[in-house]
């Protein structure tokens, strides 16, 4: 299939034994998947739309026992039972709470997918995920974006605007979007990356770097600080000019053939380079990064390039556990509460790594915070889409910090970042929210 | 349901506690034990006791029978709705009200989880000691419900010995207090009685609870056997040297592989595993692990390993308690019995099962309280196979019948609930059962609290069995079900 | 001392034909009840025997008071009706006693000395020590719910039943619970009948679960100058890593109390306990004390006349409160008074004054005790003074509950009428 190529929507076909097809017959929700769960209902207290809530369909129970109703043809997709996957973050806390190892975060993405293909929503909200999809997908794009966004800050008109409460006039979407719009004012912010970066002494891995779409141009600065770091380390970095997106964002919305289109791309991109890591340091993307081969299971050309793809893809913490540290590191005295981002330790089940960077610097007091398994509320574009459950979860994550006394928050995601930085303002407690390389980096040039 | 006594619960509990939409009621159908199923009319999810209150006397007024549900954990169906009736859930009643470190008292909403509060207390020096496998989501309300247990009730007893006040809503609304904070109120003891009531009593809106000190030391001792009758012979010479130890746990096999899988805790690769845990001061745990050592070594212990750090033990303990659910990955269903039988009966009804076990041409796994006698054989089996899952109710029956026979109890935690309650028989007379009966309609004179479960001859009213083989002219697509 | 003798016509030849008629006899001045004085002294030998005599007074609509060792025949209000005592002194054997499993079934008229002693050999206990374990029975623990020195680290007698078999007022004969530590089918009607003063049912065998005996015991006393000083001591104890298995206050004069800790366990243990209590009690005098310290609540109910022994139950925090609340009442009252309390905040004073004295300071106990949000049972008083008196203290929303169940249970208010709370 040409990467331009849509799949046509399937209609439901006519009932069989008065059951009803819900799904189309491209991957649906598989039954084995769902027969590993074996209803103990240890997933609902790390869920954290059951957390809010309290109600069973809203949770990753509820939400198979869903699956397994429209499997059998009990139900069809009623605004009420598309509503209840619409609430799913897509963080899998379930995945790592289920005894049983169900594969929750495969039947959501089956589930977006034949959602996106079957199920019709309002003009509005068909809307809006377009130009979601359209613009953060596309780094490019969101170039553009910055510039105006950058002149709407430093010419005074956001300033102007919140002090007029113009903000409260805007839609709810739209409002939440303007409050996480990160500082840009920062002259490193767009800075470009130079195609290498020697390694200091002697070099002892070879990596390349993804810059990612939100990470190259709202937090720029990560990229620099990890390509630093890696150098520092003994890595010589490679960072391609042009890199398209990675796709995570476009699967959250269920748009598989475009994702796979942007998962293709980036294989042809990368596969070239002669490295021995590929280092993503947006947890996000390292997720579905490391699944390309799950992803392109169906394309006879890509599965095994995929999978070769996908073992080099490794989180900045998974390569510096490889390597012993030789930068000698500064003494940075600070209480640092790390957040852990959903995809970096329920997707890609990292927790000890990114701490285990961190600890390597002295003087560093690292904070654990409660409730940690439970998402920030950002979750990709989750926050665009489910504002007020974004903004209730990204409340109750800005609380767990401040009840910490934490003086920075470090983390491992852009979109962590952005949200839990507005929260914490909103909140009245400001506080510095930095990737963790950003405070290795810190560390390493004595900043 | 008619639609205004809908907009009635709606204006107590808001659109934030009900559910109405038949696809979400379906997710409400059963609880941990998903082999019976109903779907309720509706479902409540008040906030508070007064909303709990007022929910209670609208079903009272309309004499709609109502169905308690924590987390919906319970392995007995305990939650499993009434046809015609309505659950009532309290998961949105989680609040920790009050914590007295100094009196060792907790007061709480119905819908906190058991570890909650543990950890709530856990930093000041303190712990929730009845600690079922499910604690980090069953609620204490399920605990209360069901009296439940946990490894280390040996020890330190069941939910039963922790609870000292309850504040309860009547069938008829009616709200009353039993107990509260300080011990031996006069009068009857109502929390004893309500303890362990299945929700056929009533529904609790405020907990008062006892928290305990947490020991100055604590290890645990991981012992390999090649069966679980040397295991088991262990663990009564330990009793029998006057040892006490805080819990005893035996997983054989199957257990331990599932449980390496779900939590890789890197359990020795044996036929059974022991676990020992002893507490106490650090001189007095020392001294008491020398003894325990040499015991499990005589009784053919080949590997003996000690967790120290509380890292270790909670790996350890983390694949113990995930063992039920972990059994999901080495079959596709199974069903989990629990009975309990004197610990001196403990070799003889191993053997038993497993010669029961082979007859069936099932597996079973187990996993049990080697302290106290309590079983939990986990009859493995395939749905899908024709005839499996006849098989395995029967298997299942078989050991429970067993359990009595050896003077023990057809439950030792889970609950008689909808599973069990045709078994009561075998237990009690007709005098005992009716005995009981007479509490109930103290409590509940109009039988509108969970009133299908715990005893015979009510109407089991499940709507389809999950076992359901359509007909063969179904099959050849001639005909259809209704 | 009022004497009153029913003059009913009974036809005591259909007990006698239960029971046989040497296990029936008259009741003499040893048998009184505050004051009154049954018909007939009735002596079962099984417990069916015990179903069918309760049947058989249920239907004549006589009173029963069921009897053990006799020990706390004072406790509760004055009954209603008193026809028959009701005896387990024959139904006193171990029946089963499964060392392996750490558990034991006597029958009701069993005494705990006896039962004790039959569990001995294994080196087994049953964790209780009630005030007269020579007279006190199985039964009647388990009727009287008595609350001990034992505890606070064992728990308390519903902890420690495994099962019981009652015998109803309707002639059935029922048991509840069973002989295994866990076992949660059907209700527990085992909590129900503890401490239920024989108004439902007379148990006839109870099945409980044992500890072992502890290698060596220590006891150990602390002299402290003040109620709010001891307070803090036995916060203090509670919320360390002191293991005690009894924890004591003992106090007659506001400004002398003596608190005891006792110790359990293997040698080096005990040895580790005192260094930690010492370091709790940092500047405290310490003195190793005898066993003798825990049979203190005894001398708060010997002797008659014109005492009064109340049971207080207040939170641990409040008991240095409670106390001085105690003390405060005592003096103004002329009315000397004897405290023994628990570290589980159960306080037992004993009160010795003239009847008016005692009126007014019980009165007064009530009210400190309600101003604590505790509760208060008289446990034992001259008669005279429960005229006017209900034992039980003021009634609780549950008490309609309660009458519901007694309904249940004993319509025709066969059982020990009136004596419990509530009037049940």
């Amino acid at each position: 299939m040409s990467e331009n190529a849509v799949a046509t929507p399937v209609s439901a076909a006519p009932p069989t034994n008065g059951k009803l097809r819900v799904f189309d017959e491209h991957h649906p929700p598989s039954a084995d998947l769902l027969n590993v769960c074996v209803h103990c209902g240890f997933c609902l207290q790390t869920c954290p739309t059951y957390t809010l809530w309290g109600k069973e369909m809203d949770s990753p129970r509820g939400r198979i026992h869903l699956i397994g109703m429209a499997i059998e043809g009990e139900v069809g997709l009623t605004d009420v039972y598309v509503s209840h996957f619409d609430h799913c973050l897509g963080c899998q806390a379930c995945v790592t709470s289920c005894p049983s190892g169900i594969k929750y975060g495969k039947l959501i993405e089956a589930i977006r997918s034949q959602l996106e293909r079957i199920y019709h929503r309002p003009l509005g909200e068909r809307m809006f995920r377009r130009m979601i999809a359209a613009t953060f997908s596309h780094p490019q794009r969101l170039r553009k974006l910055a510039i105006a966004l950058r002149l709407y800050q430093g010419m005074g008109l956001q300033r102007l605007a919140h002090a007029l409460h113009l903000t409260a006039l805007l839609p709810e979407k739209l409002r939440t979007m303007e409050q996480l719009m990160p500082d840009l004012s920062h002259k490193e912010c767009s800075a470009a990356l130079p195609p290498v970066i020697a390694a200091t002494g002697e070099k002892r891995k070879t990596v390349a770097l993804i810059t990612g779409c939100v990470q190259s141009v709202f937090k720029a600065q990560v990229n620099a600080a990890t390509a630093r770091v890696l150098a520092a380390e003994g890595c010589e970095v490679h960072v391609p000019e042009n890199q398209g997106c990675c796709g995570a964002l476009l699967l959250d919305l269920g748009q598989e053939d475009e994702a796979l289109a942007m998962a293709r791309k980036m294989i042809d991109q990368f596969e070239v380079l002669k490295v021995d890591a590929i280092i993503v340091n947006a947890a996000g993307c390292g997720a579905i990064l490391k699944d390309y081969g799950y992803l392109l299971r169906d394309d006879p050309q890509y599965r095994q390039r995929a999978l070769a793809f996908s073992a080099k893809c490794k989180d900045p913490s998974e390569v510096l556990a490889e390597l012993p540290p030789r930068a000698p590191r500064h003494p940075m005295a600070m209480k640092v509460a790390f957040h852990d981002p959903c995809h970096l330790q329920h997707a890609q089940g990292l927790t000890a790594p990114p701490r285990a960077a961190l600890r390597t610097i002295p003087g560093l007091e690292l904070l654990e915070l409660p409730e940690s398994a439970l998402c920030c509320g950002s979750a990709g574009v989750y926050n665009l889409l489910q504002p007020e459950t974004g903004h209730a979860l990204g409340e109750r994550k800005a609380m767990n910090i401040v009840a910490t006394q934490a003086q920075v928050v470090a983390t491992g995601n852009p979109g962590c970042q952005l949200q839990i930085a507005a929260l914490l303002n909103e909140k009245g407690h400001p506080l510095p929210v930095k990737h963790y390389m950003e405070l290795l980096d810190a560390s390493i040039s004595a900043k | 349901m008619d639609s205004h006594l809908i907009s009635e619960f709606r204006s107590i509990v808001g659109d934030a506690g009900l559910v109405t939409a038949p696809e979400q009621l379906r997710t409400y159908e059963c609880d941990g034990l998903t082999l019976f199923r109903v779907v309720p009319e509706l479902v409540l999810l008040p906030a508070s006791g007064e909303e709990m209150q007022a929910v209670v006397k609208l079903c009272y007024r309309e004499r709609i029978p109502f169905v308690a549900r924590g987390s919906g954990t319970g392995l007995s169906g305990g939650a499993l709705p009434v046809k015609g009736g309505v659950v009532i859930g309290v998961s949105r009643m989680n609040r920790i009200l009050d914590v007295d470190l100094a009196n060792a008292r907790v007061v709480v909403e119905p819908g906190v989880t058991n570890s909650a509060i543990t950890a709530a207390v856990s930093g000041c020096g303190y712990f929730y000691a009845p600690d079922p496998s499910s604690q980090i989501v069953c609620t204490v309300a399920g605990n209360v419900a069901e009296n439940s247990g946990g490894a280390h009730c040996f020890k330190y007893g069941v939910t039963t010995t922790y609870i000292l006040g309850l504040e309860v809503v009547l069938s008829n609304g009616s709200l009353v207090r039993l107990g509260g904070k300080t011990l031996d109120f006069p009068g009857y003891d109502l929390v004893g009685s309500f303890v362990g009531s299945e929700g056929t009593f009533g529904i609790v809106t405020k907990i008062t609870l006892r928290i305990i000190k947490k020991p100055e030391c604590i290890q645990t001792l991981m012992a390999a056997f090649n069966s679980s009758s040397e295991a088991g012979q262990a663990v009564s010479d330990i009793i029998a040297s006057g040892m006490f130890p805080a819990a005893m746990e035996i997983m054989d096999r199957l257990a331990l592989e599932a449980a390496e899988a779900a939590v890789h805790p890197n359990y020795p690769n044996c036929q059974a595993l022991l676990l020992v845990e002893l507490d106490g001061s650090v001189r007095e745990v020392d001294r008491l692990m020398e003894t325990v050592g040499p015991i499990c070594t005589k009784c053919g212990a080949w590997e003996l390993r000690l967790a120290k750090s509380d890292a270790e033990r909670m790996a350890v303990w983390k694949g113990r308690k995930a063992a039920f659910a972990a059994v999901g990955r080495i079959s596709p269903n199974y069903l989990v019995q629990d009975g309990v039988i004197p610990r001196t009966a403990l070799p003889r009804v191993l053997g038993e099962i497993d010669r029961l076990s082979t007859e069936a041409g099932l597996r079973v796994a187990n996993v049990f309280h080697a302290g106290d006698g309590n079983l939990h054989p986990l009859v493995l089996y395939d749905r899908r196979i024709a005839g499996q899952e006849q098989r395995a109710m029967v298997l299942a029956e078989e050991i429970l019948r067993l359990c009595v026979e050896a003077g023990g109890s057809i439950t030792g935690e889970h609950g008689i609930g909808e599973e069990k309650k045709h078994f009561m028989p075998v237990m009690f007379s007709e005098a005992d059962l009716d005995a009981m009966q007479r509490l109930r309609e103290a409590f509940d004179p109009y039988e509108l609290c969970n009133p299908s479960k715990m005893f015979p001859g009510t109407d089991t009213n499940y709507q389809r069995p999950i076992a359901y083989e359509p007909h063969p002219i179904e099959k050849a697509g001639l005909a259809q079900r209704y | 001392m009022i004497e009153t003798q029913y003059p009913i016509e009974i036809a005591w030849t259909d007990l006698e034909a239960i029971v046989g008629p040497e296990y029936i006899w008259p009741a003499s001045g040893g048998d009184l009840i505050d004051g009154l004085r049954p018909a007939k002294v009735v002596a079962p030998g099984t417990a069916l025997e015990v179903a069918k005599v309760l049947q058989y007074c249920s239907s004549a609509g006589l009173g029963v008071v069921p009897r053990g060792g006799g020990t706390k025949l004072g406790l509760g209000n004055r009954p209603q009706k008193a026809d028959l005592i009701l005896s387990t002194e024959r139904l006193n054997r171990v029946v089963e006693h499964v060392w392996g499993d750490m558990t034991v079934i006597a029958e009701a008229g069993c005494t705990i000395d006896s039962l004790q002693r039959a569990i001995q050999p294994h080196r087994q206990r049953l964790a209780i020590d009630p005030l007269w374990p020579e007279k006190t029975t199985v039964g009647g623990l388990l009727a009287t719910a008595e609350s001990g020195t034992l505890r606070i680290r064992y728990g308390a007698v519903r902890d420690l039943v495994l099962g019981v078999e009652v015998a109803l007022p309707d002639g059935s004969l029922i048991k509840a619970g069973g002989k295994v530590v866990k076992n949660v089918a059907g209700y527990d009607l085992t909590k129900l009948m503890i401490g239920s003063l024989g108004t439902l049912g007379v148990i006839t065998r109870a099945a409980f679960r044992l500890h072992p005996i502890p290698v060596a015991t220590a006891s150990y006393s602390i002299k402290v100058g003040s109620a709010a000083e001891a307070s803090k001591m036995v916060l203090a104890i509670l919320a360390s890593y002191v293991i005690y298995t009894g924890l004591q206050l003992r106090t007659d004069r506001a400004d002398r109390l003596t608190l005891d800790v006792r110790f359990e366990g293997i040698p080096e243990s005990l040895q580790d306990q005192h260094e930690k209590l010492a370091q709790v009690a940092a500047g405290c005098d310490i003195a190793e004390s005898s066993d003798d310290v825990w049979n203190a609540r005894r001398q708060l109910f010997t002797g008659a006349g014109s005492s009064v022994v109340c049971k207080c139950s207040v939170l641990p925090s409040q008991i240095g409160a409670l106390c001085d609340g105690i003390f405060r009442q005592v003096n103004a009252t002329e009315t000397k008074a004897t405290i023994v309390a628990q570290g589980t905040g159960l306080t037992e004073v004993r009160l010795d004054a003239g009847l008016l004295s005692l009126t007014k300071t019980v009165d007064g106990l009530l009210s400190e005790v309600d101003r604590l949000d505790g509760t208060l049972v008289v446990e034992q008083c001259p008669v005279e003074m429960k005229e006017s008196l209900d034992v039980w203290g003021p009634l609780k929303d549950a008490v309609p509950l309660m009458q519901q169940i007694k309904g249940k249970f004993d319509p025709a208010r066969t059982l020990n009428p009136g004596r419990f709370v509530g009037a049940i």
